[in-house]
């Protein structure tokens, strides 16, 4: 199928280490940044631009996880805090003028290339226009967080985030570098519509708006042009700069409840996740390995030497019996009217003894700790539980030391704090099971008896996700380095063996190496786009390294 | 074993020794046999016969340590871990140590990376 069209990786890795290349020697002189600095200050007003140093260095870029801090190269140049349409507006203008590279973020240091020139932090622009729970949308601009938009709406809404938490920016997956995911299962698609600022200066919007906003109603919903949403989520500011958006929120309605269920094996749990994901009520389904419960669970801080000494000797499908009485654990995210609700979890029952799957109750969650904090884990960051209702609840059934250390806020853990690589897969659900097992087997011969992963089920079950994260020695400079391009291997080996596709290489690997540079099949779209930056950017000022759709 | 070990930690991986420090004291069990290595404040290493109020112990078949120990690098030392990964056969960890929050810290700040490399502890 694809694999014909995958390019030799070692041209993919030259093109990080061209890009690192270019963005080491990137360098406006001393007279120009000082000209622009003061028309940036003359427009949009002094207390907005930013050059010291201090400032700088929170948004040296470098990614998600250690291996991407290699493109950590230099400080930007300067640091705009736009505070409206107009402040972005002038920014895009006034670096178009003198040709510099301008990078939106939302999450500082996160940014997945080596930010250069002009960072344009949107986290500044944090207005909820409106929220209208009648018909379950809200207008938010891009510094908005998932906390802030979920205190708004009050208890009875929930906002998709992702594995992340709600301290970032609802928006910072769909609009800027620095990109988290709020994605969450059936509730991928996120927006409904956009307002964009492109580098010309011209202000882009989609769906109703279209057509003004007589209607004071902003839906997608609109035949009259193409949709084009996604043109711009997610290209990570590279196409326009996001400063508004609709996005879908979503109503409680009588209860929200998790389910999770073990399983002896990743592929019934996978199984029976895709299976209940065919009903609609499920709003997101997971499974997690032991080493991944423990790691989100703060099993080390639980378990202290015990797990530690789990993790070097356990195999994958092994769990640490007195730590964890199952390898898998899957769990399901229910929302709806009670009565449907109630009649769902008798379905899911039924769904998983075909699966051979087990039903962990609250007292039998709660007999684990690792087990209790995973449930807290859930009920906490997607069910809006707040830590006094949790120990209200489940005081008197936790475990000693899970309450002494949810007591004093430990749990959950840091999660992906951890030095690791992470890879995503897509693909139908027997050939993720497939991958999954290949995977074991070649992780084990690279050294790796156990490692940390989770899986989503998307749309009702049509798409089934794997990420994997396996830990890696960060103990020096080099040993990232042989770990990251050991990793490269094994997804080398992955793509050419099975038939999954890459989800998103983003935060690890740097966006050189997504699919859009690996795939042959990709250049009519990548031709689409450096059309479209022709036309609104012609000098190519946002983020030229990234080289998706460069000019060049 | 004891001279193999020694030239091991001395020689053949010696930038190890720069992770490890003074005080820190591995057993190694190669099935009957028991060999305590400790990191002597000189930064060099001083392998004895017996189990010794070692912190950690690394047990495995006396052929598959003998092997592992008589790489010539620290590279061709995890090439051969990773064979026997494969093979079933990696040596077991176990840690010593009284399970308390001063020693798990412990283990954290004395083992952890030399683990990372030693046992391919990831």
């Amino acid at each position: 199928m694809l694999k014909c069209g995958l390019k030799p990786w070692e041209e993919v890795r030259a093109t990080v280490a061209a890009m690192v290349k270019e963005a080491r020697s990137f360098e406006i002189s001393e007279e120009v940044r000082r000209k622009v600095i003061e028309e940036l200050k003359n427009a949009i007003g002094s207390e907005k631009v930013r050059d010291e140093p201090h400032i700088r260095s929170l948004y040296r870029g470098g990614g998600y996880g250690v291996p991407s801090r290699l493109v950590a190269v230099k400080l930007p140049d300067i640091v705009v805090y736009p505070k409206s349409v107009e402040d972005v507006r002038q920014t895009l203008l006034i670096a178009s003028k003198y040709k510099i590279p301008v990078t939106p973020v939302t999450q500082h240091t996160l940014a997945a290339t080596p930010i250069i020139g002009i960072v344009l932090d949107m986290t500044s622009m944090n207005k909820i226009i409106k929220i209208d729970r009648e018909h379950n949308y809200a207008i938010v601009e891009p510094g908005v967080t998932i906390t802030e938009l979920q205190e708004a709406l009050g208890p009875g809404y929930i906002v998709p985030k992702g594995s992340y938490p709600s301290s970032h920016p609802v928006l910072s997956s769909l609009a800027c570098f620095g990109a988290q995911h709020n994605l969450a299962n059936r509730m991928w698609d996120q927006v409904i519509g956009l307002e964009v600022v492109m580098p010309d200066g011209t202000i882009v919007y989609t769906g109703t708006m279209l057509y003004g906003d007589n209607s004071e109603h902003w839906s997608e919903i609109q035949l009259t042009y193409a949709d084009v949403r996604k043109l711009f989520s997610p290209t990570y500011g590279t196409m326009g700069v996001i400063t508004k958006a609709a996005v879908r929120v979503w109503p409680i309605l009588d209860k929200l409840v998790f389910h999770i269920f073990a399983f002896k094996d990743f592929s019934s749990a996978l199984r029976w996740t895709h299976a209940v994901s065919k009903s609609p009520m499920i709003d997101q389904a997971m499974v997690w390995g032991w080493v991944t419960v423990g790691m989100f669970t703060n099993a080390i801080g639980i378990y202290g030497l015990d797990w530690l000494e789990a993790r070097a000797n356990c195999e994958q499908d092994e769990t640490p019996k007195e730590i964890l009485p199952y390898p898998y654990y899957a769990y399901i995210q229910v929302r709806g009217y009670s009565e449907e609700v109630e009649g769902n979890f008798r379905v899911v029952q039924r769904i998983a003894k075909e699966y051979n799957g087990v039903y962990l109750s609250e007292d039998e969650l709660f007999k684990w700790p690792c087990l209790g904090a995973l449930y807290i884990v859930l009920l906490t960051g997607y069910g809006r539980r707040a830590p006094e209702e949790i120990m209200r609840a489940f005081g008197d059934k936790m475990p000693p030391k899970l309450k002494e250390l949810y007591a004093k806020g430990v749990i959950p853990a840091g999660g992906l704090d951890y030095p690791t690589v992470s890879y995503q897969f897509v693909g139908r659900t027997d050939d993720i099971v497939s991958l999954y097992e290949g995977l074991k087997k070649k992780f084990r011969e690279a050294g790796w008896v156990n490692w940390g992963f989770y899986s989503r089920m998307f749309h009702y079950g049509q798409t089934a996700w794997l990420r994997v994260f396996p830990f890696i020695d960060a103990s020096s400079f080099e040993d990232i380095r042989r770990d990251a391009v050991l990793m490269q291997a094994i997804l080398k080996w992955a793509l050419d063996n099975y038939k999954v596709s890459i989800f998103r290489m983003a935060f690890a690997s740097n966006d050189p190496q997504n699919p859009t540079e690996v795939y042959e099949k990709a250049k009519p779209i990548r031709r689409i786009l450096r059309a479209i930056q022709k036309e609104f950017d012609p000098n190519n000022i946002l983020s030229p390294l990234a080289r998706k759709y460069s000019l060049s | 074993m004891k001279e193999i070990i020694e030239r091991f930690f001395m020689e053949s991986s010696k930038d190890l020794l720069e992770y490890l420090s003074a005080g820190c004291k591995i057993v190694f069990t190669a099935d009957t046999m028991q060999y305590t290595m400790e990191v002597t404040e000189s930064g060099g290493v001083r392998v004895e016969e017996g189990k010794r109020n070692g912190d950690i112990e690394i047990i495995g078949e006396t052929d598959v340590l003998r092997d592992l120990f008589s790489s010539g690098s620290l590279e061709g030392y995890v090439d051969k871990m990773c064979s026997y990964i494969k093979l079933g056969k990696k040596p077991k960890l176990k840690i010593l140590m009284e399970r308390n929050l001063e020693n798990t810290k412990r283990f954290m700040r004395n083992y952890y990376v030399p683990l990372l490399k030693l046992y391919i502890l990831r």
